[in-house]
């Protein structure tokens, strides 16, 4: 390429592209966003508006008539405060075990700590459907089955493993030195662990906290393998009840759906930065 | 591996004591693994051996369970579903990634505006991933429908009829699962030196060349784990397909997750499911080996 047309068309030249990527990303964040406010659409409509043909974009009466019914003429507040309470315990669970256990395999090398590690690692290829019935009769077996504790205990013990890994990859990135420093000054081990590892790893923690916390909001398969009644009964599966033999209750579901992502889009834009910056440290050398 | 070994070899007080933290600090993760993980894929493996009645054993038959679902059940045809919904969903997932996390990792203004929004769709769970498709689908009142009938002038019933249902799957999957790969190569790409690039500038390389010399050689490596674990992702899948079309119409959405699923969860033919399951895993273990095979090949 010669350098001097390149230089005359400098301007032209950035500013095709430039508007190309605006383009694209605009219609990539339409794309991602058109279900989302097409349900909040749907959600501020009168139920007679919603089954409605043509269907109207922007609600032509808005109501909270869908919100009210959800939050004060159901379960969902229950079904709400359980997820939360389910996710905060699980999230707080799974960085503990993980994290100390990716601390083991990252700098306290023992024997066959690579191999263990592996073993662990390798858990993730077994699918879930596989485990559920086996779990299942475990949990009856344990009077387990129909408890908060066994959703937290499944949750916690098949989100680690790819925690526990990301966490090893991060912790090997962090300088050495400081830690060596520490033990010549005779700091044991589980000290240097809490007083200098954790605190310099947060971006590392967050964002397998973030992973932990999307993977149990986001479950169906064992809150509605391993629990039956409504007392414990989680947000993915008591939306079902506005799916019912008669037909759909669109105009509630949606606004159940609505309040149901709320809180993980918060708690993902909050985490978000750390998040890319823990992963870029511990995932991707591969 | 090696690193472990030299330490090993100096044996005094602090390796031990060493050596018992790191046992204390690993026995959760062990404990939980073998007891959730480990426990339940053995009894699923002894039960795909045997006749079942709901969760009671009857007689050991063998591979029986295996050639039933292939016989007589739906195994092959699944099988088949499932391959067009991992390649189906690969072929779509990973050109756009890759495309936007690119243009992501540029310095624009918005950016991170554009970046939260398009990667929002990651933490909304497959059941309400299902449920807004399912609602846009909507064969009377859906808004796609409509938009469908007034440019197309035909009416589609997307999730009645069988080429539209899988391709409608794939385009709700797509929606939720595009915005790990683009998190997955946003972490890469942040990780490449700058210089790179500046030298490419000084060199007059044009963005479409650095595009295919630098920045897709670069991100080689986390193309092929990231595609390992999608495909796996998308392999054992059953939440998002059983909700927005129980594996119909006439099981053209069944993949092999959601049949091992609803043998199960639905039919209660343990036995039946369990045989399910371990080939599953066992086309998980295989694919997984011929990625890694690839990819080391091609490293070298």
């Amino acid at each position: 390429m010669n350098p001097r047309n390149t230089r005359d068309k400098k301007c032209n030249k950035h500013i095709a592209p430039r508007t190309a990527t605006y383009v694209i990303l605009l219609a990539a964040s339409c794309f991602a966003m058109f279900p989302i406010l097409w349900a909040i659409s749907t959600s501020l409509k009168p139920e007679s508006e919603v089954l409605m043909y043509p269907p109207s974009f922007i609600p032509l009466t808005f109501t909270w008539e869908n919100y009210n019914k959800v939050l004060f003429q159901s379960n969902y507040p229950i079904y709400f405060a359980n997820t939360i309470l389910v996710t905060a315990v699980t999230m707080a669970v799974s960085v503990l075990v993980a994290s100390h256990g990716a601390y083991a395999f990252a700098r306290l090398k023992f024997k066959y700590s690579e191999g263990i590690m592996f073993m662990i690692l390798m858990t993730s290829m077994i699918p879930a459907v596989a485990q559920l019935s086996p779990l299942y009769v475990l949990a009856v077996k344990t009077g387990l089955y129909n408890t908060k504790l066994v959703l937290i205990l499944i949750y916690t013990a098949w989100r680690t493993p790819i925690m526990t890994w990301l966490l090893k990859g991060f912790f090997e990135q962090t300088p050495r030195e400081i830690e060596e420093a520490a033990v010549m000054d005779g700091c044991s081990r589980i000290k240097i662990f809490y007083r200098l590892v954790l605190p310099m790893s947060k971006p590392g923690i967050a964002s397998v906290a973030l992973l932990s916390a999307v993977f149990v909001w986001n479950d169906y398969l064992v809150s509605s393998s391993f629990v039956s009644s409504e007392q414990h009964r989680m947000l993915s599966i008591g939306i079902y009840n506005y799916v019912t033999a008669y037909g759909t209750m669109y105009g509630q579901l949606m606004g159940g759906v609505c309040m149901a992502i709320v809180p993980i889009i918060i708690l993902f834009i909050c985490l978000q930065k750390q998040f890319v910056a823990g992963l870029t440290a511990g995932a991707v050398k591969g | 591996m090696k690193k472990g070994k030299t330490v090993l070899l100096h044996p005094s007080k602090r390796r031990k004591k060493e050596t018992a933290v790191s046992l204390l600090f690993i026995a959760p993760l062990l404990l939980l693994t073998v007891a959730v993980t480990f426990l339940p894929i053995v009894t699923a493996f002894r039960w795909s051996l045997y006749d079942t009645k709901y969760l009671t054993l009857q007689e050991f038959v063998g591979l029986g369970n295996y050639k039933d679902i292939f016989t007589r059940g739906n195994a092959v045809g699944s099988i088949i579903n499932s391959l067009w919904y991992v390649f189906g969903s690969l072929l779509l997932v990973f050109p756009a990634g890759i495309i936007l996390a690119v243009l992501l990792n540029q310095k624009l203004k918005g950016r991170a505006v554009f970046r939260t929004f398009i990667i929002i769709p990651w933490v909304i769970s497959q059941t309400i991933t299902a449920m807004l498709w399912r609602w846009i689908y909507n064969s009377s009142y859906g808004i796609l429908t409509y938009l469908f009938q007034e440019i197309f002038g035909a009416r589609v019933e997307f999730l009645t009829e069988a080429l539209p249902a899988r391709l409608s799957l794939l385009v709700a999957n797509f929606w939720n699962s595009t915005p790990i790969v683009i998190i997955m190569m946003l972490a890469a790409l942040q990780g490449i030196s700058q210089n790179l690039y500046e030298a490419a500038k000084v060199d007059g390389s044009s963005a479409w060349q650095t595009f295919w010399r630098i920045t897709l050689p670069l991100l080689k490596p986390t193309i092929a784990i990231t595609m390992v674990m999608q495909s796996m992702e998308y392999f054992n899948m059953v939440t998002l397909l059983n909700t927005m079309t129980d594996g119909g119409p006439f099981k053209s959405t069944m993949t092999l997750s959601v049949y091992a699923y609803r043998e199960g969860f639905i039919y209660w033919h343990v036995g039946t499911s369990s045989a399910i399951s371990i080939l599953i895993l066992l086309l998980n273990m295989i694919f997984s080996i011929l990625y890694i095979k690839l990819m080391s090949s091609r490293d070298s």
